[in-house]
């Protein structure tokens, strides 16, 4: 009001027409807002027709009309600017969106090839190990009964570690190169330890499960198939069944199973779910080992039981094969008779191929 | 004369018509203006970013009212649709911040991408040379020599 007063003053004193001073505003809003036009087209061109309407109402004399028209002017300006921050806003939001797209594409792919780059390492170290242990040191010397005994021990230990292993390798492949002639050489081993030698055939057994291990790994390099062993692992986990990994696979190890040669009746069903695990693991195939505390029948009526069970749960049977162990494996010293029931247990290991 | 009547009952209702109709052009601005004022209010973060418009959208209704009051319909209307207009303006700002705040979120995405990008990047280098070290280091011991 207070400007019009004025602009009214003015135009009485000097008896010309003044410009009013509204429309300068409006010029001043045009030229801060040229720039947005791009992104505005259509704003833009509505508030250069409002600015218009405004020059020729005050070129017809209605300046109150005027006014109105340039203050519209200037929020139509405004309301152009709005919009341009809009389709800023909503290209920047599209341009980074197909940024993300494009970084999580990278990211899948990098993370696939680091997968296998880990593979890769870890199989590299397996054969490392097994270059190590190729090259083993000078053939073991002769020793005090005391310690022989403790060879034998040790060599009847590895003796078994290497027939799991050939025996995971068979699982793997059961026409890996040299498995054969390892398995013959196992059998000759286990004769030759069976006969409770003077002298512990130690060199022989750790070359033996050095040679399995060799055969297992050549084994799943040929079969270099993809595998769900760590979603398994995950799901054992989640289970609570306590799964650890050797260079088997994944191993769940069981305690109280059998009430003579039979399953017992609380094992049941903690055997069934494991085989309704197995059924959707179908690629891993199962090795089952039986583990005594003490001497017991070596046949292997118990394994076949697990392996049944493991096979009512949903398990394959082609998939499984069975390992009567007996007291060769112990995991606390069999002398130990408060705590060597530990040793009395099943293995249930899915061989990652 | 019965035709002299029906001549000025249609003039009448022609003339109620038109004054009808500019009354309701009128009434459909200023109800556009409210409503789009009580929408962004309802929210306290949109009534104090759209302030400004709000105000300036207020004034002119007011000096609508004013107008209308003192009888000029005409710049009544032009006031009017100036309200109409910064309420339009407050509406398209809320659009605006709405959109630059999802742009900010989809870049803050973006730009975490690819940070994860490039330490899987690294993580990838390390293991490929940690591979390069270890096929070395088998290579000489498979050697002839055996590495001696």
């Amino acid at each position: 009001m207070k400007r019009l007063a004025l602009f009214a003053l003015v135009m009485a004193c000097s008896g010309a027409r003044p410009q009013l001073p509204l429309l300068a505003d409006v010029e001043r809003a045009r030229a801060a807002t040229a720039q947005e036009g791009e992104l505005a087209p259509q704003a833009l061109a509505e508030a250069d027709a409002e600015r218009g309407r405004a020059r020729s109402i005050y070129e017809a004399g209605d300046d109150i009309s005027a006014s109105l028209h340039a203050e519209r002017a200037i929020a139509a300006y405004q309301y152009t600017r709005m919009v341009a921050r809009s389709a800023r806003a909503t290209a920047d939001a599209a341009k980074a969106d197909a940024e993300l797209a494009q970084k999580t594409d990278e990211l899948r792919a990098l993370e696939a090839a680091r997968k296998t780059a880990e593979r890769d390492g870890d199989e590299l170290a397996k054969r490392l190990l097994i270059a190590r242990e190729m090259k083993s040191p000078a053939a073991s010397g002769p020793a005090d009964a005391q310690r022989e005994a403790a060879r034998l021990r040790a060599s009847r230990a590895l003796a078994m570690q290497a027939r799991l292993l050939c025996g995971a390798a068979k699982l793997v492949s059961s026409t890996a190169a040299g498995l054969d002639a390892a398995m013959q050489s196992l059998d000759a081993l286990d004769k030759k330890l069976e006969g409770s030698p003077k002298t512990a055939p130690i060199d022989e057994a750790a070359r033996a499960r050095t040679t399995c291990l060799s055969i297992l790994t050549t084994a799943r390099r040929a079969n270099a198939a993809s595998s769900s062993a760590d979603v398994l692992l995950s799901e054992l986990s989640a289970a609570s069944l306590s799964p650890t990994r050797d260079e088997r696979g994944i191993v769940v190890t069981m305690r109280d199973v059998f009430r003579g040669n039979a399953i017992d009746a609380p094992a049941q069903p903690r055997l069934e779910a494991l085989g309704r695990v197995a059924s959707a693991h179908g690629d891993l195939p199962i090795q089952v080992v039986v583990h005594d505390a003490i001497a017991a029948s070596t046949s292997d009526e118990r394994a076949k039981a697990v392996a049944a069970a493991l096979v009512k749960g949903g398990a394959k049977a082609d998939k499984i094969a069975t390992v009567m162990a007996g007291t060769r494996a112990p995991v606390v010293d069999p002398n130990d008779a408060r705590n060597r029931q530990r040793n009395a247990r099943v293995e249930i290991v899915f061989v990652t191929p | 004369m019965k035709r002299g009547r029906l001549v000025w009952i249609a003039l009448a209702v022609a003339g109620l018509s038109a004054w009808a109709a500019s009354f309701s052009f009128g009434a459909d601005d200023r109800s556009a203006v409210d409503q789009g004022i009580a929408e962004i209010e309802k929210d306290a973060h949109q009534k104090e970013l759209c302030a400004d418009p709000i105000a300036k959208a207020k004034a002119a209704e007011e000096r609508a009212k004013r107008m209308r009051a003192a009888g000029d319909e005409k710049h009544a209307k032009l006031a009017d649709g100036l309200a109409l207009e910064w309420t339009r303006v407050a509406q398209e700002l809320v659009r605006a911040d709405a959109l630059e705040t999802r742009a900010h979120d989809a870049r803050a995405l973006a730009t975490d991408a690819g940070a994860r990008v490039e330490r899987e990047r690294a993580t990838l280098e390390q293991q490929l040379a940690e591979n390069g070290r270890l096929q070395a280091e088998l290579a000489k011991l498979e050697s002839k020599d055996g590495g001696k």
